[in-house]
């Protein structure tokens, strides 16, 4: 493994551990979970003997080693609310959250790469303006009114998709859609903006000036260079598809993480909250390593550094 | 003897800028013979790179207009030349050196790939004949150790190495007309010296035409059978390299080379003619030089001097030449 990448290793470790320890800290501050389960007539000895059983009568810092300690061995406590294992309940969860945010990811990257280089190419044109001008208004627009139109057109009037839930691969348009958006709309800009750079840099002249063809030029020498930025923001979007997720989750009723943390957050349901949060900040370090791993494929400068 | 190399007539280029129309170009005229070799010097903005860069329009054609009578490359117009006729010439007839070889090759592409995808283009070499001419082009421009360095990338060689393997790509095609825009300012001193050497020794033994662009007289004096001075967009003087030095006629020229004369300051090159260039947004009648020149007439302010061949085998656009000139 190059140096560069065993860095970057360490500072992935070195988030989580800051992560997991915000998420507890932040997660005992919102009040006490004992008032929430304990029966209406309990006696203040039933609730401190319930306090004792779920471990929260202990320092904090040794609730957070034992927490840490666990969570390094693949458990993430138990809900107290739910009365399941945190990994259980979050793996039931997992492959619907990924598959959407999979199917937004795709889109958005469909959408926006074709698109950016056709207007970096058609540059102040009308293609180019009318492009830019709905990208602006892509990025500008809430998640949820987005959704919440697409529903009304597709779902309400023209019926031709399901309003909500979770079924065959109908069920998954109007939530990837909706995922998708924000996202095309950023990489497009970007990818334009990119492209742009790159097709003004002094090498593509010196490509021209061999006499190469015009998509030799483009997909030889100025794309590869034209995605490195790209590929960081991509890295990001994928990260914000999985952690954003929430939102969409919540209009579409789609059974993921997101609704999960959502209701947990409601519940005071500590460990469950740690859990979701832990897993989406690993997911969020765990992308962002792969990032750098194809930015070493992409760009064969970093190697040295 | 066949026609010319290089036949430009009545070249202008305009480029529409947001302060305004900026004419970097005005009714230039120019000829090459085959395998002649020519300088071109100016001040910095006078336009030398974009009338080159016409040559084979390699300029960015949004907002730029480019007019011309003529435009031709070893016999061929290039007016109204469709887009894949054009890349046709471009490597094999007509290549270039550019002048910054940190941003003039593409820094994620291996030497050898940019070396060789021109000629397998061109003379459609297969890839292992493209390498090993590769290999004997790097051999040839002086960098060692070509086995390795062709698998390299351009940010692992240095400065002078990066511009001997753009002359390299360069040459890649065999070109009948080789433009060296200013392809060593970028470089160290001592490089420089290298570099100009090598490209003269080969296009000495390639008997390749030449334009070689530059703010430096003094390399040219070895280097250029003709030495043409551009100010302002327009070719004030054009006289074989001999007559010129000996004898400018233009008082700009003779400016130039009284600046550029002085072996024992080299780095105050082309202070001594005070004044500034002329904003190429805001043209004024008359000759460019009128405002710097201290032997401008009336008619200076008003009438632009036309280029005019003269007895002695130059070209002059001057009202009130040197005397010297005309001895
Ligand atoms: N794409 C462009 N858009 C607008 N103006 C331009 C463009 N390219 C060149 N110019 C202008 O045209 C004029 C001539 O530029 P050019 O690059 O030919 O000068 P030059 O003689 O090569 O100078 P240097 O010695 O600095 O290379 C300059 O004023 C420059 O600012
Ligand atoms: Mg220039």
């Amino acid at each position: 493994m190059p140096l560069f990448l065993f860095k970057r290793f360490l500072q992935a470790l070195l988030v989580l551990i800051g992560v997991s320890f915000s998420t507890f800290i932040v997660a005992h501050m919102t009040g006490d979970p004992v008032e929430l389960m304990a029966r209406e007539n309990a006696t203040l000895e039933d609730k401190q003997a319930l306090r004792e059983f779920l471990g929260l009568d202990r320092p904090l810092a040794e609730q957070y080693l034992s927490f840490v300690g666990k969570a390094l061995q693949g458990d993430l406590g138990y809900s107290f609310v739910q009365q399941a294992p945190v990994t259980q309940l979050i793996a039931e969860r997992l492959p619907a959250t990924l598959l959407l945010a999979a199917a937004g990811f795709v889109l958005a990257l469909l959408i926006s790469v074709p698109l950016g280089i056709i207007i970096a190419l058609k540059r102040n044109t009308v293609w180019d303006v009318v492009v830019t001008a709905l990208a602006m208004i892509g990025q500008a627009a809430p998640g949820f009114w987005i959704g919440l139109m697409l529903v009304v057109l597709f779902a309400v009037e023209l019926k031709l998709l399901p309003v909500s839930g979770y079924g065959g691969p109908l069920y998954l348009v109007l939530p990837a859609i909706t995922l998708a958006l924000q996202s095309a709309a950023r990489l497009t800009r970007l990818v334009r903006a990119s492209m742009l750079e790159v097709l003004n840099a002094d090498y593509i002249r010196t490509a021209r000036s061999k006499g190469l063809r015009e998509r030799t030029i483009l997909f030889i020498h100025a794309f590869r260079g034209a995605m490195i930025p790209v590929v960081t923001m991509a890295g990001l979007e994928l990260a914000e598809l999985v952690s954003g997720a929430f939102i969409t989750e919540t209009i579409f009723a789609w059974p993921g993480v997101g609704r999960l943390a959502v209701n947990a957050v409601y519940q005071r349901d500590f460990p469950l909250i740690q859990g979701v949060v832990l897993m989406a900040a690993a997911f969020f370090v765990i992308i962002n390593f792969l990032v750098d791993v194809l930015y070493v494929v992409i760009d064969p400068r970093v190697k040295l550094k | 003897m066949s026609g010319p190399m290089l036949d430009v007539q009545n070249l202008s280029v305009t480029f529409q800028s947001d302060g305004g129309p900026v004419y970097a170009v005005r009714d230039l005229s120019l000829r090459l013979a085959p395998g002649e070799v020519i300088g071109i010097v100016g001040e910095s903005g006078s336009g030398k790179s974009v009338t080159m860069m016409s040559v084979l329009r390699l300029l960015d054609t949004r907002r730029t207009e480019i007019s011309a009578t003529e435009l031709a490359v070893d016999g061929q117009s290039l007016l109204g030349l469709p887009a894949r006729a054009l890349q046709d010439l471009r490597g094999p007839v007509v290549s270039y050196i550019f002048q910054d070889p940190l941003t003039a090759l593409n820094p994620l592409l291996t030497v050898g790939r940019q070396l060789t995808e021109g000629m397998r283009r061109h003379a459609g070499l297969g890839r292992a004949e493209a390498r090993a001419k590769a290999l004997d082009l790097l051999r040839r421009v002086g960098i060692p150790a070509p086995e390795l360095r062709i698998d390299q990338l351009p940010h692992q060689l240095s400065g002078g190495m990066r511009q001997r393997v753009m002359i390299a790509i360069a040459l890649a095609c065999d070109p009948k007309l080789l433009i060296a825009d200013e392809p060593t300012t970028a470089l160290d001193v001592t490089v420089q010296a290298e570099i100009v050497r090598l490209v003269q020794s080969i296009q000495a033994e390639r008997g390749m035409a030449m334009v070689w662009v530059t703010h430096d007289l003094a390399l040219l004096a070895r280097l250029a059978d003709r030495v043409v001075v551009m100010y302002a967009g327009r070719i004030i003087e054009d006289a074989p390299a001999r007559t010129l030095y000996s004898s400018p006629a233009h008082p700009y020229t003779a400016g130039l080379l009284a600046s550029t004369s002085r072996i024992d300051d080299p780095f105050t090159e082309q202070t001594s003619i005070p004044g500034m260039p002329p904003d190429p947004r805001r043209i004024a009648p008359g000759c460019s030089f009128a405002p710097r020149c201290t032997r401008a007439l009336a008619q200076c302010q008003t009438v632009v001097p036309p280029l005019v061949q003269q007895p002695d085998g130059r070209r002059l656009a001057c009202f009130n030449p040197l005397p010297e000139a005309h001895t």
